[in-house]
């Protein structure tokens, strides 16, 4: 969960049970590094004592998603940090993640087909480790490019 | 002879970039944070990472990183059940089981592993798989790897759903699969319906949680707490 490697399945006891003797990837890959194992442990203690970093994530995308709305942008709405600034064209969000990179924006345009044909998107991921600054900086370049491009 | 293959995978790597569809690396020359480094020396603002709550260069997160390499070492040389079995391993199957309100918990080396390996072992030929249109290419990988009859109904579509649900009506197993967010729209699975579908039909019902372990839902348990079916849920799993 710290975004290194490594996944599990979580699952009834008779379910886990049986991947044990019988999941071709468990019986024949070296395990989960001890390193990771370790780190994850302090993962699962943070997140069970507070939940300040889920909630630090919960308004950073309430906030990135309302002012990116009042801009003008077109939004998947939702309320998860996964957020779709939908363009449609696929050469237009090339184009746009370009020009945002230019401005220190690091984002990524999807396009088919990765997506359905005509429904190119920008997709924006937010983090608790932005603060106010990171999403200001980004909602006003989005903005600038925007209107360069004639999508707001 | 290497000459016998070069010709075809030169004609295929063409045909990828004359598609526009030739993946390009961008180098990062600092930790994974909101500000990184680019090799050019530039800095950016990343909005493309799954660091959703900023783990991969948490403080803590190294510093028990650390600790573990000096108590623990760094690699295992080892499968699990040889001699690859760490009191620590054991220590986050519990916790991760405890976290999510499941019953017991395995590890895998990769995420892909997980679902790689978790269709084959558990069904065959008279069971069916149910699953999202939308769903991650290791869930699709993994279904291929297993005998069952597929099922596949529209994205996040409740009433395809139970028509497939009914079309798969004799199998003997029957499991719903999806993805606990989808990650390319950010749509949160309606697992509560899900569920109730599941009861109807008698059906099992995995998800996903790669984009949602952690921060989803009030204490961060993910889409069962969010949709409020944490004890609903037969098979969870994440990376």
């Amino acid at each position: 969960m710290g975004g290194a490697s490594g996944g599990f399945t979580a699952a009834r006891k008779e379910i886990v049970d049986i991947l044990r003797q019988r999941s071709r990837p468990y019986l024949f890959s070296n395990t989960l590094a001890p390193s990771i194992t370790g780190a994850s442990i302090a993962v699962i203690d943070m997140l069970s004592e507070t939940t300040e970093l889920r909630d630090k994530l919960e308004d950073n995308t309430t906030y990135f998603r309302e002012q990116m709305t009042a801009a003008g942008f077109d939004i998947k709405p939702g309320e998860h940090p996964i957020v779709p600034i939908m363009l449609y064209d696929a050469k237009l969000s090339q184009e746009m993640a370009a020009k945002l990179l230019e401005k220190g924006i690091y984002v990524i345009g999807f396009y088919y087909p990765v997506v359905p044909k005509e429904q190119a998107r920008i997709r924006v991921q937010i983090s608790a480790v932005h603060d106010r600054a990171h999403l200001d900086k980004a909602i006003t370049a989005f903005t600038e490019v925007g209107k360069e491009l004639a999508v707001i | 002879m290497y000459k016998s293959l070069k010709p075809r995978l030169e004609k295929e790597i063409q045909e990828i970039k004359d598609a526009g569809l030739y993946k390009q690396e961008r180098i990062i020359a600092s930790p994974q944070s909101a500000d990184i480094k680019l090799e050019d020396g530039s800095e950016v603002i990343n909005f493309c990472a799954n660091n959703y709550l900023g783990l991969s260069s948490h403080p803590k997160v190294i510093e028990a990183a650390k600790n573990t390499i000096d108590t623990h070492g760094f690699g295992m040389s080892s499968v699990r059940f040889i001699c690859g079995t760490q009191d620590i391993h054991k220590e986050l199957e519990q916790k991760i089981s405890e976290f999510l309100g499941m019953e017991d918990t395995i590890l895998y080396a990769a995420a892909f592993d997980a679902n790689g390996g978790v269709f084959e072992p558990l069904l065959g030929p008279d069971d069916a798989i149910i699953s999202d249109s939308l769903n991650h290419a290791s869930i699709i990988d993994g279904v291929r790897l297993c005998k069952a009859q597929r099922y596949r109904y529209k994205n996040n579509d409740m009433e395809d759903l139970e028509e497939q649900l009914k079309a798969a009506s004799n199998a003997k197993v029957k499991i719903i699969v999806t993805d606990g967010v989808f990650s390319m729209d950010g749509t949160i699975a309606q697992l509560d319906k899900i569920c109730d579908l599941a009861d109807k039909y008698d059906a099992l019902v995995m998800t996903d949680e790669c984009h949602s372990t952690g921060f989803i839902g009030k204490t961060g348990r993910g889409v069962h707490e969010y949709r409020n079916c944490m004890d609903r849920v037969d098979i969870l799993r994440e990376l």
